[in-house]
């Protein structure tokens, strides 16, 4: 089996025209930095697949909401006896009904000082305050009849004027979202540089730009999903759930609705993407967790389409002043940034809705040696939906300004962006490095990615062909951008701040009577392979084969407690604590051997299912039999205390606010620039995540990420209406990325592992998106630059093409 | 999003079909491929009582060659399209691309391959959607309508059928059953093009010119427009500047600087009418341009954009 | 190319029902089922018959994550209605499997890691399959085209288009 799957993985790896240049010693004989396929996968080939809408309970019922049509509006009268008569109508809640049941919540991080926020309720009370906003929550036997008795419900409502963008929420006389604030901005950060205006004066170029970076939403292609059931006979509450959080969501569903944590347990089943959308408390999801215990039976609501475009939690809404200076030959003296992000009408719970606005702030530049920075960001309250995390949170904003201002720069200063890029880098003998703007870098291979990059592209060869295609008015352009990707992230992020998320994560494994492992871990699994690497892990350190593993993850009652899967964690800090687990384990095991067979523990390992002695490599006992003392014949051995066959163990990353990546990305791509038309050509990402445990897995994240970010970079965008309602909330009108016009992706890797941890491993999960966008407009720039034209905005749709090279066009 | 409720009937005669909309008049919708119609009941847009599933009329399912054998001289052998006739069945039809090459043409176009194999024909045209490429292409080939009703048949010219957005010349009393195509003459010059953000996606503009150049002349010339408007246009002042005109780059730029007369443009979500006038003149450009470049074939594939 | 065979021609219903009595072929077994009549062909297999392997992503056509196999051709499952497939042969992942003519590219899939989160792989899956049945050596341009009404937020689709071409490319048959 395991010769198969070398042989499989040699074949894989050759498909993916991957490189892996792992130079961190470890002792690699087993599964730990092999491609080794999912083992979970087959499940969701063959359509066996569990996602919450595939479960079904007795007696269970379902959700359907009336929700605000307009951005913001007082609530007057909501009558409700048409629909109380509705066929099939079971119980019809507004927000007085949620309220003994549910807490009101406040997304605050106590430590960004000066935060405000309000607290919210599940169901809008007496004002709607987004186009979205569930008001009314209609239980009935099937959702169809759900959505017929919806239908019949009349609300009087009273428009408000609504604040619908960032301008609009700054100046004085606009309207209060929420007047208790005397103000509409959340949070605001100043970095302050002395002297910045004299550097900039006395520096030889400076470039600017307004940059804009629309509006998200994440298309998961599964919607929001949530099967609440409450058991009155034992007062317990079960809830399957979509989402990359099932621990978040036990400490804080038992928070709000008052129970302890013993009588709440959630199940994470199947998850169909997430990317960051299922990490908030959604009203309408508590709102089906109130109903549940209410009417003593399981609640069904499965967001529909058009429901999640207006209700799921936005992102990248992001208006970026911004200016860098050079000295002649291309050293940058300063930058300065002026940032607004529009969030949404409340901030999120519990995680605020200001991580974006604070990873840009903090990283704006930071790939590069900035003597001078200085920087503003303020985070506005809008009436739109509610705003949060999307992959990558804040980096590809951030990625895009700096990248788009240094190629700016070559171009002033006429030289190569590459080696603009390369004589800016942060010095390769500097770190452990602390930026200004306060994170740690522990160590980056920018250099040495770089190098990389231009050999795999051919670099020299495809500036050669752009220049020759130029000549027959054939535009092709070249854009790179360096990235950082902060992972493996502290309490620094939450924790401090009084929120419930957990900056630990730990893991349980558990030698099983006929010698297999069982392992469990507070990750979870949503597609990115997480069963995989622990099934990984455990097998190498516990010497068996990868399939003899078994990994439960995403259900509270039995994983230990920790952190879930956010800010690319998951393998670096829940893989760690796996490993560290399977380690004592091994430890245990070993121990136990030596003493029953009077062996000396240092001449003891593990392989092929067996303790083995190292130098002869004779089998002493298998993990069977070993097990099966332990379990069942404690007579055979003298030790004092039993030995411990099931460990867990915990593991922290406290060594820095986040466990810096980094990497570079370049988009080779043709324009037609007489119908605004891009054609992807090729896409390279070279990228350093430390140890790779499963390359395959992490070059498939990375593509799927650097598709995300085309999308942010050419097609994705929320459009609103002058009085805020979404206009294009349908598959048919948000544009997402499809096949036909995705470039293939080659991707190689350098590798600085991570002293934090004994695997080294540093998190790779949303590296493809921080970076792809700047790529994709810094290739557009480059193409359109001998027409003098240039973007500052994404997404650059044909229409901002065709409207900057034809000035009569929109007269 | 799921469907209000409806009664479904799945009549097997026209008497029935009529019968049944005689009855039930605007609470009643016709069913055919369902690719328009679910979408919008799911999407609760409308909220029809009965839907009627022509889907037994076997008649509107024939794709059939009509030999003239009376005058070869004056008329022309006819195909008809029954309503009923899928995406998939024209995408693959030889007759199809023998008498309708645009709309043959047109077919890859629309939507993807699983929604081309329920959509059908006259569910595509009787929706009328501004942007869809079947309306359109029918135009250019200036097919003939016969609708029926309980008092019998009658026939409507394609300039005469489509009148707005999703609104047709077909009565509330009235099935669509068939469109017929007459036999284009030999040396035809055919050129279908759209401009799409994603394949598969409507179309941002396009148009479909069939016509016949002999010796750089320009001998005849149809060209319709299609998502820039309302409903598909036929060019008047274009084709008409470009007859008897010798077809060079000139002839054709010269011709297109009359492309606002001929045409009225609107936005949609992603372009507005400025943005959609430039496209749709750099579309016709560069169609025009393909068109004398074509060789005598008929049958040749052109390339889109 | 039409594989459409109509098997058997469904009954006429006279009247306006709200309950309509089907019976088809699913998966190569006869069921026979009365529906409602605004029930979709995705939602009756869902709920009424188990077959959970198709999923609902958008209920507009526009997704793909519905795409089944109705008479042999691709369709959308939820533009589809359950009354319209009496008398009809369906074909779910479920069945594809269980026939075993998909094993190859299942393979393909885990090997290649083309599937993530896996909400769009059942579509996906059947969706490739059936180019594979007209083109035995698809380029990745044809495979791109076949896959391009089907959407996956995951896999960027390379991994995709590597799986369908190693199915032909590694001397791996197909059905």
């Amino acid at each position: 089996m395991l010769t198969l799957l070398r042989v499989v993985s040699l074949t894989v790896v050759r498909m993916t025209k991957s490189v892996h240049s792992a130079t961190h010693h470890h002792p690699s004989t087993g599964y730990i930095g092999q491609s080794v396929p999912r083992k979970d996968i087959r499940r969701l080939l063959t359509g066996q697949g569990a996602y919450v809408d595939d479960h079904q309970l007795s007696k269970i019922a379902h959700v359907a909401f009336l929700r605000s049509p307009y951005a913001h509006a007082k609530i007057l009268k909501i009558e409700l006896d048409a629909a109380k008569v509705s066929p099939g109508v079971i119980d019809i809640v507004q927000a007085s009904d949620i309220a003994p049941l549910c807490k009101p919540y406040k997304g605050i991080l106590k430590h960004l000082e000066g935060m405000q926020a309000v607290f919210q309720t599940p169901l809008a009370q007496d004002r709607a305050l987004w186009h979205g906003h569930p008001v009314v929550a209609v239980v009935a036997q099937s959702r169809a009849q759900a959505e017929d008795a919806v239908e019949l419900i009349f609300v009087d409502w009273e428009e408000l004027p609504p604040v619908v963008n960032e301008k609009q929420a700054l100046l004085p006389e606009s309207p209060l979202i929420h007047a208790e604030l005397g103000t509409n901005v959340c949070w605001e950060r100043k970095i302050q540089c002395a002297g910045i205006d004299d550097v900039f004066q006395s520096s030889h170029t400076i470039v600017e730009g307004h940059f804009s970076t629309s509006r998200h939403t994440h298309v998961t292609l599964e919607p929001r999903s949530i099967l609440a059931d409450y058991r009155a006979g034992e007062q317990q509450l079960n809830i399957i759930q979509s989402t990359q959080v099932p621990h978040m969501m036990h400490s804080l569903v038992a928070e709000l609705f008052s129970m302890p944590q013993s009588q709440v347990r959630i199940i994470a089943p199947d998850v169909g993407g997430s990317f960051g959308l299922k990490i908030h408390i959604y009203g309408d999801e508590m709102t089906v967790i109130a109903l549940a215990i209410k009417l003593q039976r399981p609640i069904k609501f499965i967001a529909d389409r058009l429901e999640s475009f207006l209700s799921d939690y936005h992102s990248r809404d992001h208006q970026v002043w911004a200016k860098m200076a050079f000295s002649a030959d291309g050293l940058i003296q300063a930058i300065e940034m002026d940032d607004v992000q529009s969030m949404g009408a409340f901030t999120g719970f519990p995680r605020g809705s200001v991580n974006e606005a604070r990873q840009i702030i903090n990283l704006v530049g930071g790939a590069y040696e900035v003597p001078h920075y200085q920087a503003r960001t303020r985070v506005v309250y809008q009436n739109k939906s509610m705003y949060g995390q999307y992959r990558s949170v804040g980096h590809p904003v951030a990625c895009l300004v700096t990248e788009a201002l240094m190629d700016r720069g070559a171009r002033s200063l006429g030289i190569d962006p590459a080696v603009l890029r390369q004589r800016n880098y942060l010095a390769k003998d500097s770190f452990p490095r602390k930026l200004k703007t306060g994170p740690v870098l522990e160590n980056l291979s920018q250099h040495q990615a770089l190098e990389q990059l231009l050999e795999m592209m051919h670099y020299q060869k495809l500036r050669a062909e752009q220049k020759k295609l130029r000549e027959k008015q054939i535009f092709r352009g070249i854009g790179f951008a360096s990235f950082l990707e902060m992972s493996n992230p502290s309490s620094n992020t939450y924790g401090k701040g009084g929120v419930s998320i957990a900056a630990q994560d730990a893991a349980t494994v558990r030698l099983m009577s006929d010698g297999t492992l069982f392992c469990s871990a507070s990750i979870n699994e949503f597609g990115q392979g997480a069963s995989t690497i622990a099934a990984q892990i455990v097998a190498e350190v516990l010497g068996v084969d990868f399939y003899q593993v078994r990994v439960s993850l995403g259900d509270t009652d039995i994983a230990p407690f920790g952190g879930d899967n956010w800010g690319s964690r998951g393998t670096g800090i829940g893989g760690e604590a796996i490993y560290q687990t399977a380690k004592r384990l091994k430890q245990n095991i070993l121990e136990f051997a030596a003493q029953l067979y009077q062996k000396e523990i240092t001449r003891l390992g593990l392989a092929q299912g067996f303790v083995v002695e190292l130098d002869s490599s004779t089998e002493l006992v298998s993990l069977e039999e070993l097990a099966r003392i332990v379990y069942f014949q404690p007579e055979r051995h003298q030790c004092l205390q039993v030995p411990e066959l099931s460990v867990t163990h915990s593991y922290a990353q406290r060594t820095y606010d986040g466990v810096c990546t980094n990497g570079i990305q370049a988009a080779y791509i043709e324009v037609d620039p007489e119908i605004g038309e891009i054609k992807l050509l090729k896409h390279w990402v070279v990228e350093d995540c430390g140890v790779a445990i499963n390359p395959l897995l992490i070059d498939e994240q990375i593509r799927g990420g650097v598709i995300q970010g085309i999308g942010a970079a050419l097609y994705e965008q929320c459009l609103y209406s002058p009085e805020g309602q979404l206009t294009n909330g349908s598959l048919v009108d948000y544009l997402v990325p499809l096949a036909t016009e995705m470039p293939d992706i080659e991707i190689s890797h350098t590798c600085t592992p991570t002293k934090t941890s004994d695997l080294g491993a540093k998190g790779a999960g949303e590296a493809g998106v921080a970076g792809a966008s700047a790529a994709i407009l810094n290739a557009v720039n480059d193409a359109l630059a001998p027409l003098n034209v240039s973007f500052d905005a994404i997404p650059i749709t044909p229409q901002n093409i065709i409207r900057a090279l034809y000035k009569s066009v929109g007269d | 999003m799921k469907s209000p409720s409806f009664l479904y009937v799945r009549p097997e005669s026209f008497d029935a079909v009529f019968a049944l909309l005689a009855e039930y008049g605007d609470d009643a919708k016709i069913l055919a491929g369902g690719q328009s119609l679910l979408p919008s009941l799911n999407m609760r847009l409308s909220a029809p009582a009965v839907l009627i599933d022509i889907s037994l009329l076997q008649e509107l399912k024939e794709i059939k060659e009509v030999k003239n054998i009376e005058d070869s001289n004056k008329a022309k052998d006819t195909l008809h399209v029954g309503a009923l006739v899928k995406y998939c069945e024209i995408e693959t039809s030889s007759l199809i691309e023998t008498y309708a090459p645009l709309l043959y043409r047109a077919l890859p176009f629309v939507a993807h391959k699983a929604v081309r194999s329920r959509g059908t024909f006259g569910g595509s045209i009787a929706f009328a959607d501004a942007a869809s490429e079947t309306p359109a292409m029918t135009l250019a080939h200036e097919a003939i309508f016969v609708l029926r009703s309980a008092l019998g048949e009658r026939r409507v010219r394609a300039d005469d059928f489509f009148l707005g957005l999703y609104e047709t010349a077909i009565q509330p009393n009235e099935i669509l059953v068939r469109a017929e195509f007459k036999k284009p003459h030999l040396g035809q010059r055919c050129v279908f093009r759209e401009i799409m953000r994603r394949k598969g996606d409507y179309a941002t503009v396009g148009l479909g010119i069939r016509g016949y150049i002999n010796q750089d002349i320009c001998q005849d010339l149809r060209i319709v427009y299609f998502a820039v408007a309302d409903k598909p246009l036929v060019s008047t002042r274009v084709v008409e500047v470009l007859r008897n005109r010798k077809m060079d780059t000139a002839g054709i730029d010269f011709a297109i600087s009359y492309l606002e007369e001929d045409i009225q443009v609107y936005g949609d979500t992603y372009h507005d009418e400025h943005t959609k006038m430039h496209l749709i003149r750099v579309l016709l450009k560069r169609s025009l341009l393909e068109l004398i470049q074509m060789e005598y074939a008929p049958t040749e594939g052109s390339e889109n954009v | 190319m039409s594989k459409l065979m109509q098997k058997s021609i469904p009954k006429s219903i006279h009247e306006p029902q709200e309950r309509i009595d089907i019976e088809l072929k699913v998966n190569g077994k006869l069921v026979n089922a009365k529906v409602l009549a605004r029930t979709h062909l995705v939602d009756f297999l869902r709920e009424d018959l188990g077959l959970t392997g198709a999923h609902l992503g958008c209920e507009q056509g526009v997704c793909g994550a519905c795409t089944i196999l109705l008479d042999g051709a691709l369709v959308r499952g939820c533009l589809v209605l359950a009354a319209q497939a009496d008398g009809t042969e369906i074909e779910t992942i479920e069945g594809a499997f269980q026939s075993g003519r998909l094993q190859s590219l299942i393979d393909a899939f885990q090997q290649c890691n083309a599937a993530q989160c896996g909400f769009c792989s059942p579509a996906m899956l059947l969706t490739a399959g059936e180019l594979l049945t007209r083109n035995s050596k698809p380029s990745r341009e044809e495979i791109r085209e076949q896959i391009s009404g089907n959407y996956c937020r995951c896999t960027g689709y390379q991994a995709i288009v590597n799986a369908v071409e190693s199915c032909f490319t590694n001397g791996g048959t197909h059905d």
